[in-house]
């Protein structure tokens, strides 16, 4: 009989607190940092700061009743995974954002396999999978326009979902036109940074 | 919404440009998950993992010639069971466990790296079935079925290797029969296995898998 014991020690613990710090020296959200060391807080954290994000983006995609279980799954998976969370490439938003995508487009396709697995795949179903990634992306800019600070924030709200040009905004908050397309094109350079996610 | 942008948008800023220009003052509201969301997340992330059988196999060998190569310690966090509604009120759980790919070898499939699935063993005085819990597996390739597997140990031996069927809905599995003659108790350790099946009619195990994990 061919027997051995395999062991697979838990990967050396980083400290909370060293952690943290070294992040927070490199601009990376707390949270974040805390997450990838299992810190038993750091899922709690995780889920406060972004469940509503991904259960929105999974109910809109699959329905409330799959969003319930997809949304656990999303979080759960972001857990047993987070030794590979590299807070430099990326936030937790969008690498959650990119799990909860591949999670939807599975249950999509597992519907369809479930529901008539001779048909070939349509264009109804590729275009639920790219509704879901739109919405997603949405979804994550709308996450990003929340952390922006208060002026660039309201700025751009007013230029994008109240329709205000450029003039009328500066007339509005009574700022210069320079600041308010400063504000602009910091703002979007904000936003695509949250957005970014590089970890895998 | 007039275009009155008077400076030049790179191609990045142009397409957060266009996702900006197409969303709604919805897409700003979040809808609230219900508390059992998080109820369950708690409750996986609690639990520590057993004992998971190390099974190396070769594909077509049949399953009571295959060599346990033994017990792993896997000490990584583990999923609690998480009860859903609809089961019936004389189901009792007598045991649970949680899948996980414990890829590098030759024996797990890396489609399976980072998925897993809780399952349940629930009994009724007379049958028993494996129900799924939590379940994230993935898509197999085309003219590849999931399927799910009990594996019986003694001695760091499989003794037998049991199909319970293929997977069909991969995020909600639902609930499969254990046959009649699987005694539990015959084994010191039961495992349940998700393996890759080629469509080809070779009913053995295909010898690669993409999660598993001991029922306690």
């Amino acid at each position: 009989m061919n027997t051995t014991f395999l062991e697979r020690p838990p990967a050396e613990p980083l400290h909370y607190d060293a952690v943290v710090n070294m992040a927070e020296m490199n601009g990376v959200p707390a949270a974040d940092a805390a997450f990838v060391t299992g810190d038993e807080s750091a899922l709690r954290q995780a889920y406060d700061a972004h469940g509503s994000m991904i259960y929105t983006f999974c109910s809109r995609a699959l329905g409330p009743e799959r969003a319930h279980d997809v949304t656990q799954e999303v979080f759960l998976s972001a857990w047993r995974a987070r030794q590979r969370f590299e807070p430099s490439k990326g936030n937790l938003a969008a690498w959650l954002t990119a799990i909860a995508k591949n999670r939807i487009i599975d249950s999509i396709r597992s519907e369809k396999r479930h529901s008539d697995r001779r048909a070939p795949e349509s264009t109804e179903d590729l275009g639920r999978e790219g509704e879901a990634e739109t919405t997603g992306d949405r979804l994550l800019v709308a996450d990003a326009l929340r952390t922006l600070p208060e002026r660039p924030r309201k700025i751009l709200t007013l230029h994008y979902f109240e329709g205000l040009t450029h003039p009328e905004i500066s007339v509005r908050t009574n700022l210069p036109l320079g600041t308010v397309k400063s504000d602009i094109r910091r703002g979007l350079a904000r936003i695509r940074a949250h957005m970014e996610n590089q970890n895998v | 919404m007039s275009d009155d942008n008077d400076f030049d948008l790179n191609a990045e800023e142009a397409e957060l440009d266009a996702i900006l220009r197409s969303m709604s003052a919805d897409d700003l509201q979040l809808e609230t998950p219900p508390d059992s969301v998080w109820g369950g997340i708690a409750a996986a992330a609690e639990k520590t993992l057993a004992p998971v059988i190390d099974l190396r196999s070769r594909r077509r060998q049949t399953a009571i010639r295959w060599t346990a190569a033994a017990a792993a310690i896997a000490l990584v966090a583990g999923f609690a069971v998480v009860l859903t509604n609809g089961s019936d009120s004389t189901d009792v759980e007598v045991a649970s466990a949680e899948l996980l790919y414990l890829g590098d070898g030759p024996d797990f499939d890396p489609v399976g790296e980072g998925r897993s699935a809780n399952v349940t063993l629930l009994a009724d005085g007379e049958d028993e079935v494996v129900r799924f819990e939590l379940s994230d597996l993935p898509s197999a390739a085309d003219g590849n079925d999931l399927e799910l597997w009990l594996i019986g140990v003694t001695d760091g031996e499989i003794e037998i290797i049991q199909t319970l069927g293929v997977v069909d809905d991969l995020s909600n599995p639902g609930s499969f029969d254990v046959p009649d003659d699987f005694d539990r108790s015959a084994y010191d350790v039961v495992a349940v296995d998700i393996s890759i099946e080629p469509q080809d009619g070779v009913e053995a195990h295909s010898g690669v898998s993409i999660v598993r994990g001991n029922l306690t």
